[in-house]
């Protein structure tokens, strides 16, 4: 174990993943001589040379689909979006492309690649730079999503999404590169697709998350056990596949629960999880299933309307209180 | 302004059926004068007024049958004093109404409450699976949750622990029975009355819920139907029934044998009744009624037969109020005027005991030198509670009706 930030533990992961297999490689903007704009490719391309750490022109379409190409020829491309807000001009080649060949080609032709990059709401970045996609992503049949809350999770589903024969979406967020966590230096820990993790257990209602909002409802979680409520917190660390089974273990024991995610309330990832949880746990529900999320405006810029549109740990206690009335 | 509510009437009385308005709107009431017809389990009664002045409101509508306590009309001071239109005097207590039954359109209470529209319980998903793991009515349970007055687990957990601090010493009503209409052959439906309601769902409780086992005595009747005669002759203008001699040697076997004049409280607890009140059943066209006669412990063969004689004319003229048909400690069933031998009848909750009379016939005995005689014999069947009377207990109290009955001098002691 070593103490180290999210961004380091994301930098290690590539790193021992491209000592392992010399088919992975990475490229994107500004990821080799400015080493990256949030300093995650740090140090890469002087250690594994330009042809392994690729920097490349303004054009997410097209690293979108050299990454997607190279990914069909049998390579293992780790393809960093600035944002994940950029990667909206690459919708056609990750949804069109890179999650369908593998079908469309009866399983012939298989697509390795990771698109990674910071995701999520927050730093004053305004309407088009913050912003929580995921849903979009999740919607795609073809495609993996995950987004990790911790530094151990980091590296770990990191290294398992590098070696996944499918193409993943892999969102970090900028809010967390700095926060630092213990993770394991072992080079063949992974932590594999699926396998949500509760990181605090309860009894009284369930507070379902994945990034940043992990952390908003473990604060939330103290809180309420200052108030008498015993909460639960699951961290889902993929949204594709998503790992019902832990979520319904946990409903079936608290009878209630929160959905909580940054993105806009409207068709957001909490709202399958909630209709999946009314599905498949209806008879052990005490309260309605609420869910949590930012309001469905674009990000203001002005930092008193940008924190009344992103959902904090004051929103997730309301929403158990009210469950647990 | 007065309120008019469904009276109690009666001992497990929880609910009314208006079968009649006497007033209307506008009519002056005197107190103690009926306002309306109101039909319960067990009988149809007029409801006085309790309170003088003029209707001013009709609340519930003929036919209609609502809850104890709930507001059926309005009472004025005066023939066109306005009803109040407050909160606390909506008819929220109202039944369900019999099906096919028009109902008035009531207003209904606008605060939060769990009970919606149609009578619609909101509960959430696990409180209906633990009431049906409990047995617990949600319709019954008073919600907490959700600032909405909504039935959550909490609510029935703690209906259900009230119920076993508590417990209720009759059994909550056997679930609703799915209707066979479609797999009978074809006939015309009709719906029950109220009272043969009654009759089923009383008789089902008693056969589900109270282990019977019977005993069955013969009795040599000669002396007691000779004594009958001598009696009928001297006491001029009264008649004194077989029955009669029956109930007088019931009652003074429950004197000696207390453990029969008893009723299951709970689980843990026997309750002996302080009087011994003994139910005649009768049956009517419309059905079986079983009027009591109260306090027979002290009461002489004569003043038993007047008291039966008197209850039996109110049954016949329908008179019959819910009082005259509570507080029965001890039932006697005879359908040996029909001819019947013997029979077993079935105990009327809460009571322990009911004793089946048959007829009292001629037979070819053995004497007591041995040789065939024939002799009136008349055969009584006791069904009894185990849960309160054991086999010994229930057979020394027929040995001392048996005794009283063949030395019958003893009833008119």
């Amino acid at each position: 174990m070593a103490l180290m930030r999210y961004a380091e533990a994301l930098r290690l992961a590539m790193a021992e993943e491209m000592e392992r297999d010399p088919s992975v490689f990475i490229c994107g903007e500004e990821v080799g001589q400015y080493q990256g704009t949030f300093r995650v490719t740090e140090g890469l391309m002087q250690r594994f040379g330009r042809d392994r750490v690729v920097d490349t022109p303004i054009s997410e379409i097209g690293i979108a689909g050299m990454a997607t190409g190279a990914a069909m020829a049998g390579l293992r491309p780790i393809a960093e979006f600035m944002t994940w807000s950029f990667a909206l001009s690459a919708m056609d080649q990750i949804v069109n492309h890179a999650a369908k060949i593998t079908y469309m080609s009866g399983g012939r032709i298989q697509c390795p690649v990771v698109f990674r990059g910071p995701a999520g709401t927050g730093n004053q970045l305004s309407a088009q730079h913050s912003q929580s996609l995921e849903a979009w992503f999740m919607h795609v049949p073809g495609l993996k999503v995950a987004m990790p809350a911790t530094a151990a999770d980091a590296k770990g589903l990191l290294k398992y999404a590098i070696r996944d024969p499918n193409p993943v979406i892999f969102m970090e967020h900028a809010g967390l590169y700095s926060q630092r966590g213990e993770v394991p230096e072992d080079p063949d820990f992974v932590i594999p697709f699926g396998q949500a993790a509760i990181v605090r257990e309860g009894t009284d209602v369930t507070l379902v998350a994945y990034s940043h909002m992990v952390s908003t409802c473990l604060k939330a979680a103290v809180s309420l056990h200052d108030m008498g409520i015993s909460a639960e917190v699951i961290d889902l660390r993929t949204l594709t596949p998503l790992d019902m089974d832990t979520v319904l273990a946990s409903v079936a024991k608290t009878h209630r629960a929160v959905v909580t995610q940054e993105e806009w309330l409207n068709v957001g990832a909490a709202a399958e999880i909630a209709a999946r949880i009314g599905e498949m746990g209806f008879d052990d529900l005490d309260a309605p299933v609420l869910r949590v999320g930012g309001a469905d405006v674009p990000m203001p810029y002005a930092k008193k309307l940008e924190s009344a549109a992103i959902p904090n740990e004051q929103d997730v206690i309301a929403a158990a209180l009210r469950v647990t009335d | 302004m007065f309120e008019i509510r469904m009276p109690k009437m009666g001992d497990g009385m929880t609910e009314g059926t208006l079968r009649r308005w006497l007033k209307q709107v506008g009519d002056a009431v005197k107190v103690e004068e009926p306002i309306a017809e109101i039909q319960t389990d067990k009988a149809d009664v007029e409801m006085p007024a309790e309170d003088a002045g003029y209707i001013v409101q009709i609340v519930a509508a003929e036919g209609e049958t609502v809850a104890v306590g709930a507001v059926i009309a309005y009472l004025g001071a005066t023939a066109d004093e306005k009803p109040v239109a407050s909160a606390a005097a909506q008819p929220a207590a109202r039944a369900a109404a019999p099906a096919g039954t028009a109902r008035a359109t009531a207003p209904t209470a606008s605060a939060p409450t769990a009970q919606a529209a149609g009578g619609r319980v909101k509960s959430s998903p696990l409180a209906r699976k633990k009431a049906g793991e409990l047995g617990v009515d949600i319709s019954a349970v008073t919600g907490t949750g959700g600032g909405v007055g909504r039935v959550v687990a909490r609510d029935v957990e703690a209906a259900a622990a009230a119920r076993t601090a508590a417990p209720v010493a009759a059994p909550s009503a056997p679930a609703r029975q799915p209707s066979r209409a479609g797999e009978l052959p074809p006939g015309r439906d009709e719906s029950l009355s109220r009272m043969r309601k009654a009759i089923a769902r009383r008789t089902t409780e008693s056969k589900q819920t109270i282990p019977h086992f019977y005993l069955v005595m013969p009795i040599d009747m000669d002396a007691a139907l000779d004594l009958l005669v001598s009696l009928n002759a001297q006491w001029q203008g009264e008649k004194i029934t077989v029955n009669d001699l029956v109930i007088k040697a019931c009652v003074m076997a429950l004197v000696r044998h207390p453990g029969v004049n008893c009723a299951v409280v709970d689980d843990d607890t026997v309750r002996f009744f302080d009087s011994i009140n003994v139910g005649i059943a009768v049956g009517t066209d419309d059905g079986l009624r079983i009027p009591i006669l109260l306090d027979l412990g002290r009461k002489t063969l004569r003043e038993i037969s007047q008291a039966a004689r008197a209850m039996a004319g109110k049954t016949r003229n329908g008179e019959l109020t819910p009082q005259d048909m509570s507080s029965g400690t001890f039932t006697v069933s005879n359908l040996g005027m029909f001819g019947i031998e013997e029979f077993s009848a079935i105990i009327s909750p809460p009571q322990s005991a009911i004793l089946a009379v048959g007829a009292a016939a001629p037979e070819v005995t053995v004497g007591a030198d041995g040789a065939f005689v024939a002799r009136r014999r008349m055969r009584v069947t006791l069904s009894c509670d185990h849960r309160t009377v054991d086999g010994v207990l229930g057979a020394r109290f027929l040995q001392e009706i048996k005794g009283m009955l063949e030395s019958p001098l003893n009833l008119l002691a």
